[in-house]
């Protein structure tokens, strides 16, 4: 084949240009373990009760537990929303309302974060602070969380649950099976990887989320009691203070962000493997 | 067995049973969301004006406006966009048109599937360690907007990926056929051809990129007057809000409006997206097919 | 009742059918040894003839298929003789297919508009008090492309059967394989019931989907060219079968295959098209329609010099 000076020169870049794009995740990786390491190496992290940096205590776990409560909490709320989502969109509403309705979800997974959260707290929180408490609450945290997740997770669960094959479905009215059987054993069974998916993947997004738990969950770094109380994430533990950390403070800050960073790598990665186990022929 | 008919109903039941949960949680999600639409709407239409976009912020954003904030917002954009663009672009041509024999191409795929799934404040702080200490860009839009084309790099990449590999077989036959060379090919057919892809990518990461809030705290800055060049640190709308909300008491009302302008903003590029797809979609790329096709 | 299928039964209720939920409940005994209870749990299998009614026949009449502003099938009217095996022929496109979806009402779910009346027996399945369910229980169809649900063997048996109210597992049983019987596969899958229905051969996915039309005790079959995907071996077999049920059924079966019309229908039908949409030109005994057609149509056509 007739190679002109600029194939050759493609050749060379376009594979540079890959490698870069490659590397930014491994870059990443390095920094935040550099910077993170003053801290490892102090050992603080066990040697401490509580977070107190101006006390050079560093206990990660009312953060840890804060993240983990939060996204768990979302999670559980938005998987049986989610997936009702779906089936009405997918099985149960006609045509006409399944498109205004897709497009309703398309439009609510681009709100920013942030527009959560705001609105999150200016209307959630104080109706929460009404049936009890300061209303800034892991309640407040779960519930903004579970709306940014929700759209996502539906349009995703939708995309499974459409690959059912329609003969299967043809075959199931044909024996004069009703709509809830044939959903029920087999549009969902069917659909399980793709569903399993869409969780995990929404399980990260929620335990990386910033900016709607820093606004809505109170931000006081204690252990919390009940789901009324308010709880710091490590990820709104980041935002708040890494404007003024210093030295091990800042170190014990990025530890948490590579903490928070490999959960969710594990995840990601989790989904990919799901989506290579249940790829259907 | 004569228990049949009983339990037939019992089916039936369930049928009906689910059918009426399924409609009443479908309505309480949408009930929510458009709540939540309608607030914002009329709360934040109540400050909309053009003095409002066009204004400097005063009393740290109770009054004025938010034209400095626009600025820097594009600003950091179209830093963003035109760095993740060639290297986007370069990728995405790469893992399609040059690397399917490779094994390489599936850690780079698996590299940027994982950057897909980095939280946006651990790519913050990445960027602050990254770009703004170590490089020595400290607070400003160029850094903001490097650490952005982190965060959109992965979507950019798959979009324009499957755009490439959405161009039929034919094309590339027909070029090789006539004797083109692969930047040719690359150039006159296959872009083209992929262009409703292209766009499509690119306007899901300018609307991922404007949503962005975390990852801009550290980076770009969070000063409020109009930058004057890309070395300033300057304030995204995303920030703006954030901070409208939990730093300014009684910011609120206008927490409200920017909201709406952003999301006005981001309803807007999504109708251009599907308008520019459409009409780039019924001209060009047929007519190259029809031209080149075998 | 042996305790293996009770458990079985309460397993299946927790969970969804799925192949995995199964295979799991049949590997912690031992395939072999629960299919061997299976077998022995199905009592004695006796040959009752069922008390049922016999089979009905069906009036069509002036029926009209619209696909949004296109006429499918045009004031089509067909007598289908109770107990017999009647066969709809014709080139593709004249609506064959559809007017078999009529029947079961399957035409519902499609985006299309129907006019006309079906009455089987007298009554007028778009009538306001049928109930499309029971309707859909006593008329069978079994498709062109085999379609056996992702499920074990026996699983797609009785998925239909619990959900048409009969809970009763050695009724479930007995019913089973009598449906299986009936279609010559129970020789050849007894000992594997608990696999999955997708390891079946075409042909035998194919007779497994009669099945289980069949083990509804259905009056009347519809068979959507059943035998097009299938090899010649699988296809006598299958003829051979449907040729077994004149009699206890009304079949009404849709074909290419003109030998096969001859080989085993009792009456035909010839479609053909006009201006794109279809309609019924001749109908009458099939040794009549392939000796002495009155239609030119029918004579061109049944003789293979057009179509």
């Amino acid at each position: 084949m007739y190679r002109s000076r600029i194939d050759r020169l493609l050749q060379i870049a376009l594979p540079l240009l890959a490698l870069l794009a490659a590397v930014i995740v491994l870059l990443i990786l390095w920094f935040l373990w550099l910077e993170s390491w003053p801290f490892i190496a102090s050992g603080d992290l066990f040697n401490s009760n509580s977070w107190h940096p101006s006390e050079s205590q560093y206990n990660l776990l009312p953060m840890v537990l804060g993240t983990l409560v939060t996204a768990l909490g979302a999670v559980v709320l938005a998987a049986p929303l989610g997936l009702a989502a779906a089936l009405f969109c997918r099985f149960y509403a006609p045509q006409p309302l399944a498109r205004i309705y897709r497009w309703i979800l398309e439009l609510m997974a681009g709100i920013p974060s942030v527009v959560y959260g705001f609105w999150g707290l200016v209307v959630l929180v104080p109706m929460i602070a009404r049936w009890q408490g300061p209303g800034t609450s892991i309640l407040a945290g779960i519930l903004v969380l579970t709306l940014m997740i929700l759209p996502t997770a539906s349009l995703l669960a939708e995309a499974a649950l459409e690959k059912t094959p329609e003969h299967w479905i043809a075959g199931a009215y044909a024996l004069g099976l009703n709509r809830w059987v044939m959903v029920r054993h087999l549009a969902i069974p069917h659909a399980y990887g793709g569903l399993l998916n869409a969780l995990l993947l929404q399980a990260a997004r929620a335990l990386g989320e910033t900016m709607a738990v820093l606004m809505v969950c109170g931000n006081i770094a204690v252990l919390p009691s009940s789901l009324f109380n308010p709880v710091r994430t490590l990820s709104a533990n980041i935002a708040l203070e890494m404007a003024y950390a210093l030295d091990t403070h800042r170190a014990a800050l990025y530890f948490s962000g590579l903490l928070l960073l490999l959960t969710v790598l594990l995840l990601v990665l989790g989904a990919g493997r799901l989506r290579q186990e249940y790829k259907h022929a | 067995m004569h228990s049949g008919l009983a339990l037939r109903c019992d089916s039936r039941l369930l049928d009906r049973v689910a059918q009426t949960l399924l409609w009443l949680l479908a309505a309480l999600v949408c009930g929510v969301f458009c709540w939540l639409l309608f607030d914002i709407v009329i709360e934040g239409g109540a400050g909309l004006s053009w003095s409002f976009l066009s204004q400097l912020p005063e009393d740290a954003g109770r009054a004025g406006g938010i034209a400095s904030i626009l600025v820097s917002t594009l600003a950091v954009l179209v830093v963003c966009l035109s760095v993740a663009l060639p290297i986007g672009l370069g990728t995405a041509i790469w893992l399609a048109e040059y690397s399917d024999h490779l094994i390489v191409a599936r850690w780079v795929r698996r590299s940027l599937q994982l950057l897909a799934g980095v939280p946006s404040i651990v790519i913050g702080l990445f960027g602050y360690a990254f770009f703004c200490r170590a490089l020595g860009l400290g607070y400003s839009l160029l850094a903001g907007g490097l650490t952005l084309a982190c965060m959109v790099l992965p979507l950019l990449v798959g979009a324009l990926e499957a755009g490439l590999r959405a161009v039929p077989e034919s094309l590339r036959q027909g070029a090789a056929a006539l004797g083109l060379s692969q930047a040719g090919t690359l150039l006159y057919l296959l872009l083209p051809a992929a262009a409703p892809a292209l766009i499509a990518g690119l306007i899901l990461s300018v609307g991922r990129a404007l949503a962005e809030t975390a990852a801009l705290l550290f980076t770009s800055g969070y000063v409020t007057r109009m930058p004057e060049s890309l070395a300033d640190s300057g304030r995204v709308l995303s920030v703006h809000i954030f901070d409208l909300t939990m730093n300014v008491a009684g910011g609120d009302h206008y927490a409200y409006t920017t909201a709406l302008v952003l999301l006005g903003l981001l309803c807007a590029i999504n109708a251009l997206a599907k308008l520019a797809v459409r009409s780039i979609f019924s001209g060009k790329a047929e007519r190259n097919e029809q031209v080149f096709s075998l | 009742m042996n305790k293996l299928a009770i458990l079985g039964y309460s397993w299946r209720k927790k969970w969804p059918f799925s192949e995995r939920s199964i295979s799991r409940l049949g590997a912690g005994e031992g395939s072999s040894k629960c299919e061997e209870r299976f077998i022995s749990s199905s009592s004695q299998f006796a040959q009752i003839e069922s008390q049922r009614a016999t089979p009905p026949s069906i009036e069509i009449c002036n029926i009209d298929i619209n696909y949004g502003n296109n006429l499918a099938l045009q004031g089509a009217s067909l007598s289908v003789k109770a107990g017999a095996i009647t066969a709809l022929v014709g080139p593709s496109g004249c609506g064959k297919s559809s007017l078999l979806s009529v029947i079961n009402r399957l035409s519902d779910l499609q985006p299309c508009r129907v006019s006309g009346q079906v009455l089987i027996n007298g009554s007028d399945i778009f009538g306001a008090s049928t109930d499309v369910m029971m309707l859909r229980r006593q008329v069978g169809m079994v498709f062109q492309r085999p379609n056996p649900f992702p499920l074990s063997i026996v699983d797609n048996l009785r998925l239909p059967l619990g959900e048409h109210g009969v809970r009763d597992l050695v009724e479930q049983n007995d019913r089973i394989e009598k449906a299986l019987r009936q279609v010559g596969l129970w020789e050849e899958v007894k000992m594997r019931l608990n696999r999955s229905a997708l390891q079946l051969s075409g042909g035998q996915q194919q007779r497994l989907c009669i099945a289980r039309a069949l083990v509804l005790e259905p009056q009347v079959l519809l068979l959507d060219e059943p035998c097009s995907a299938l090899d010649p071996l699988s296809t006598e077999v299958i003829e051979q079968l449907i040729i077994r049920l004149r009699g206890q059924y009304t079949v009404l079966m849709v074909t290419h295959n003109l030998a096969q019309a001859q080989r085993i229908a009792d009456e035909v039908a010839v479609c053909w098209v006009n201006d794109s949409a279809g309609y019924i030109v001749e109908t009458g005994p099939a040794e009549k329609l392939f000796t002495a057609p009155q239609h030119a149509i029918t004579a061109a056509y049944l003789n293979g010099h057009q179509g």
